[in-house]
């Protein structure tokens, strides 16, 4: 049933489908990138010929409106969605054509998720939860640093904690450890921190950046708040399914001052 | 608050026909067994009325035994009759006619037909009044005189016989060769309801079926003019009251009912199992509306929230109880047509044959079920319903759907408290032995188990999960966490398979006693090497008392007795007799005899066995009346009594004293003692190259007949395992429903599953064992249960010679194993549906 695959599932003829624009050495890129729902009259065009590209070891955000493609855009980079037409890769491997089973393998070695809540698993323990891509995978990981995610993230004392016996935050936490525990190429977040106090969510977001600094982890977390995307590297705008406007290395009042410009 | 509910039943249109299919099922049977009777007891109907269109008298025998089960036997009559009818006046024909066993033998030499299991094979005399007899020769001629035989169409036609053929004919006379002088057809058929028929002239009838100058009965004719009644007047007057004169149409009436008479133990017998498919459904019923209640518990909530009241809400729930109950029962009907087809089929694999017509019953089995149906699926959706109406708005709209369960010490009370009244119930009711007081028992216990059950679930499917979740991974962890988080649900969807099981696992470990029993009473009391049988299990079949003595003059053969089965009326009630030769019966058999010995029983004599000489209120030295076929009643002296009925049955006489009535003298077994020196395998063959001519014998040695005693045992088991397949079905279809629902309930969590990386196989893998831990937890709650109803019922049955009791643990294993795999069948469906969930859309749901 489970099957442990050492290599990546490439697909067998290279290159593949679209424009042959090789991604140089991302994390995970997009090209061209669209993404259309319905038909005729009520077509939606949730993504235009989106390109980006995510570097390895870099924190980054995607930032804009409601409707404004950029939740789609993760899921499609991610393999939870497909793209109308474009390509998008993890690493070297596009995500078009994959089956379902590739894409599983996928997302369970090389891409971690932490959602807005709903994370856990609430039958298992939370080191259970921290551990299920790996079991998923009937792999052990690295056990040495599966001790170091859990005690970084302070759940050493809370391992065998069900879900509904650990705070908000920690349940978050948890779903952060999760997110490292395989060592995943890249980690998605879809507003990790939405659920969350003020407080709560800067020690999680806290986290997520010496994640980056420290353990050379490579997160793109789509958020709507300008403190949270003011902990990355590089806040992506989304408008109309179009990337309008980027910032490197943010602070909170640059990103208000570049939604308050881009929604007038 | 109506519009809502057809809506919603019509927006869940896929849950609303799962939770049909189990009262489909459950009136699917009801309905199918109910026309199925109905339907053979019309096919028999008719094939009476035409037997005695023509007949406008029937004169008989004024005595009857009744020995039950429709073994009606009324001793023949003088020939002399049948000249005084014909003397009447207005009378204008009569035919004095004899009726009995003869078994044609095909040129393979084997029997045609199937003896003993299969349709009768009959012996008649000819009739040449065209009106009096619905035989007609098609080919060659009527018969006429000695050695001459004519067969029906059907038999000749199977046996590839041409008149002019020499045709070997098996009877009481013993082994003789015919020749066939006609084919003769029965009406517009070619047999009597698929009987064998051989046709003799009366005088050869006479001696072949051993009624030499007697006949059964005489058939009447009467002038154009002369009414039955007045006819039926006129011979009533004419004759002694030693005979007995009924009107055709009495006649048809008689033999229908009859033929209703065993027919009705039959339905009893299906409807006890219609009756547990409904109940097995009521469960399944209960258990799919409580979940879906459950999970529509915030819809409710919104409509009491925005004005509707506790009635209105109970309301609507009832009304989608009544439709689903009324398209299931009517869907259910429309099954049972179609499985009335298949009831026909499995009774005939069976070795019934069963006279065929067309469709009837219909508006009984529409009425029954439509009610039944209904009112069962009301009644088990009426809690729930209850349940959901005294919920408040808030509390509604804070609930999560999936139900946390808390331990309750009160209704752990409860439980056990109905657990041990049905257990009382059932013991009760065997030993009184009041049988309704055993079956309410029954499902007292069961209803006790499905209290009970969320605080065994719990930890039982913990233990039982362990192994899978240690060998099969996360998924087997992620299984068993899954069937342990709500005992609740897993308890009731298992109470489903828990009640057919347990009714199979108690049938099981009942058959195994008896037939150790069985087994056991053989092995001890029966001394003999050798045993011939016949393949007739009852008066009227066996073979000629010739054959037994042609064995008892091998030389390879010490003693030798031959064993009868007949009817008997003792003190006006009729009861079978088992009858043999004093002179070896004893040696062969140890009966037990605690009073008397073998001299004494003779002509004058009876032997008892003790119980019935106790019911009887007679002893030793006694004397009671006695009636045989075609002799006055009789007083015969108790001489003997013995204590094990499982080889003399109730009482045993003389074939000294059965000789001297008018029945059959059929031996339907043979046992041999063999000489001193004769090894079983030579004694075997000297026998063997005996019976040969008598093709519907079969030679056993020891231990293949004590292994024989419990066949007929293995074939009802089956018969019975094919019924309850039924409601082992349903309560598939219960798990297939629970499972489904708890996925639908649980669609963000399986979304998040396959998002962090688990795969469509591991999904189904999960549900899958899911339904294996539930199933197998259900099994075996059933075998407990089983274990006990069979201890209860063997315990009853003790002082019957049921005297061992045996647990056959490999047939329990196979069943819980089929148990395993019926969960994994009912997961089939609802894994494969978990698994191909959008995942987007699954973590979207709220």
């Amino acid at each position: 049933m489970t099957e442990v695959t050492d290599q990546l599932p490439m697909p067998d003829d290279a290159p593949p489908p679209g424009p042959p624009v090789a991604p140089g050495g991302a994390a995970a890129s997009a090209v061209n990138a669209s993404k259309v729902y319905g038909m005729g009259d009520t077509e939606v065009h949730a993504l235009r010929e989106v390109n980006v590209e995510f570097q390895a070891g870099q924190f980054s955000a995607i930032m804009g409106p409601s409707g404004s493609g950029k939740s789609t855009l993760m899921q499609c980079m991610a393999g939870l969605d497909r793209l109308t037409s474009g390509e998008a890769y993890i690493g070297p491997v596009a995500l078009s054509g994959q089956t379902d089973k590739n894409l599983t393998m996928l997302r369970r070695e090389k891409i971690g998720f932490i959602f807005q809540a709903y994370n856990l698993i609430p039958t298992l323990t939370a080191r259970e939860n921290i551990t299920l891509p790996l079991d998923l995978a009937g792999s052990k990981g690295d056990p040495a640093w599966v001790e170091e995610v859990i005690s970084t993230v302070g759940l050493t004392d809370r391992q065998t904690h069900r879900p509904t016996e650990l705070s908000g935050g920690q349940q978050q936490r948890v779903a952060v450890a999760r997110a490292l525990a395989s060592r995943p190429e890249i980690i998605f977040g879809d507003e990790p921190t939405g659920n969350l106090d003020s407080r709560t969510g800067a020690e999680i977001l806290d986290f997520l950046r010496r994640a980056v600094d420290q353990l050379g982890q490579t997160i793109v977390m789509v958020t709507h708040d300008p403190v949270s995307a003011a902990y990355s590297d590089r806040v992506l705008f989304l408008a109309d399914g179009q990337i309008v406007h980027e910032i490197a290395d943010p602070t909170a009042d640059m990103v208000f001052d570049t939604m308050r410009n881009l929604g007038d | 608050m109506f519009k809502a509910t057809i809506k919603s039943i019509r927006g869940h249109m896929g849950r609303t026909i799962a939770t049909a299919m189990a009262v489909i099922l459950g009136t699917s049977f009801l309905a199918g067994t109910l026309i199925f009777t109905a339907s053979i007891q019309a096919a028999f109907d008719d094939l009476f009325a035409t037997v005695f269109e023509t007949t406008d008298a029937n004169v008989r025998s004024a005595e009857e035994i009744d020995a039950g089960f429709g073994n009606i036997i009324r001793p023949r009559i003088d020939e002399s009759f049948v000249d005084e009818v014909a003397a009447v006046d207005g009378v204008a024909a009569v035919d004095g006619f004899v009726q009995g066993t003869a078994t044609v033998i095909g040129k393979d030499g084997e029997p045609i037909g199937n003896p003993g299991q299969g349709p009768p094979t009959f012996g008649f005399s000819w009739t040449d009044d065209e009106e009096l007899s619905q035989f007609r020769i098609s080919e060659g001629r009527a018969p006429s005189g000695a050695g001459e035989v004519v067969l029906d169409d059907n038999t000749a036609t199977t046996g590839d016989f041409a008149v002019g053929d020499s045709v070997q004919i098996l009877s009481q006379a013993g082994n003789d060769v015919f020749e066939l002088v006609g084919i003769a057809r029965f009406g517009e058929t070619g047999s009597i309801g698929g009987a064998t028929t051989a046709l003799f002239s009366l005088a050869e009838a006479q001696r072949v079926l051993g009624a030499e100058g007697l006949v059964d009965a005489i058939a009447v004719r009467a002038e154009d003019g002369v009414s039955e009644d007045e006819i039926v007047a006129r011979i009533d007057a004419a004759l002694s009251d030693d005979v007995q004169v009924i009107s055709g149409t009495e006649a048809t009436e008689e033999a229908q009912s009859q033929i209703a008479a065993g027919l009705s133990f039959f339905n009893i017998f299906l409807i006890a199992f219609a009756v547990i498919a409904l109940f097995v459904s009521a469960f399944v019923i209960a258990n799919t509306f409580s979940i879906l209640i459950a999970q529509r518990t915030r819809e409710l909530a919104l409509f009491r929230a925005l004005g509707a009241s506790q009635g209105q809400v109970l309301g609507s729930v009832f009304v989608e109880a009544v439709l689903v109950g009324i398209i299931g029962s009517l869907l259910g009907v429309g099954l049972g047509i179609a499985l009335s087809f298949g009831l026909r089929a499995m009774l005939e694999a069976f070795g019934l044959e069963l006279p065929s017509g067309g469709l009837s019953g219909l508006p009984t089995a529409l009425i029954a079920s439509l009610v039944l149906g209904t009112f069962v699926t009301v009644g088990a959706a009426l809690f729930p319903a209850i349940r959901a109406s005294r919920i408040t708005p808030i509390e509604a709209l804070r609930e999560s759907s999936a139900e946390a369960w808390q331990r309750n010490n009160v209704r752990f009370v409860i439980g056990l408290i109905v657990l041990g009244l049905g257990a009382a119930a059932i013991l009760f009711g065997l030993l009184a032995p009041e049988i309704a007081f055993a079956g309410l028992g029954a499902g007292l216990m069961f209803i006790g188990v499905f209290v009970l059950g969320p605080a065994i679930a719990r930890p039982v499917a913990r233990v039982l999960g362990a192994p899978i979740a240690a060998l099969r991974g996360t998924t087997g962890k992620l299984a068993r966490d899954n069937s342990v988080r709500n005992p609740k649900r897993t308890a009731r969807t298992a109470s489903a398979l828990t009640i057919g099981v347990a009714l199979v696992a108690g049938v099981t470990v009942l058959a195994s006693s008896l037939s150790a029993s069985i087994e056991d009473t053989v092995n001890d009391q029966f001394n003999g090497d050798v045993v011939i049988s016949s393949n007739a299990f009852g008066p009227g079949g066996g073979f000629s008392p010739e054959l037994t003595a042609d064995i008892d003059a091998l030389p390879e053969t010490d003693v030798v007795t031959g064993f009868r089965l007949g009817v008997i009326e003792i003190e006006g009630d009729g009861d079978f007799i088992s009858v043999g030769d004093p002179d070896t019966a004893f040696d062969v058999f140890d009966f037990g005899l605690v009073a008397g010995s073998p001299e004494d029983l003779d002509a004058s004599s009876i032997f008892f066995l003790e119980s019935k000489a106790d019911s009887l209120g007679v002893g030793l030295g006694d004397t009671v009346e006695i009636t045989l076929p075609g002799l006055a009643p009789q007083d015969v002296t108790v001489a003997g009594l013995y204590d094990s009925g499982a080889i003399g049955g109730n009482q045993i006489i003389s074939s000294e004293l059965y000789e001297t009535s008018v029945a059959e003298q059929l031996d339907i077994q043979a046992f041999a003692v063999l000489a001193d020196g004769v090894s079983i395998e030579d004694g075997r063959a000297a026998i063997e190259s005996v019976t040969a001519g008598y093709p519907n014998t079969e030679v056993q040695d020891r231990a293949e007949f004590v292994e024989a005693q419990s066949a007929p045992l293995d074939q009802l088991l089956n018969l019975i395992y094919g019924l309850l397949a039924l409601a082992i079905i349903i309560a598939a279809f219960g798990i297939a429903n629970t499972l489904r629902l708890s996925t639908i309930e649980r669609t963000r969590e399986i979304g998040l599953l396959r998002a962090v990386g688990m795969s469509r196989g591991q999904v189904q893998s999960t549900i899958r064992w899911e339904a294996v831990i539930t199933a197998v937890f259900g099994a075996l709650l059933g075998v407990v249960l089983g274990l006990f109803i069979g201890y209860a019922i063997n315990y009853a049955l003790r002082d019957q010679g049921v005297s061992s009791f045996s647990v056959p643990i490999g047939s329990l294993l196979v069943v819980v194993l089929l148990a395993a795999l019926v969960g994994l069948l009912a997961s089939i469906v609802p894994s494969i549906r978990a698994s191909r969930l959008n995942i987007l859309q699954a973590i979207a749901t709220e």
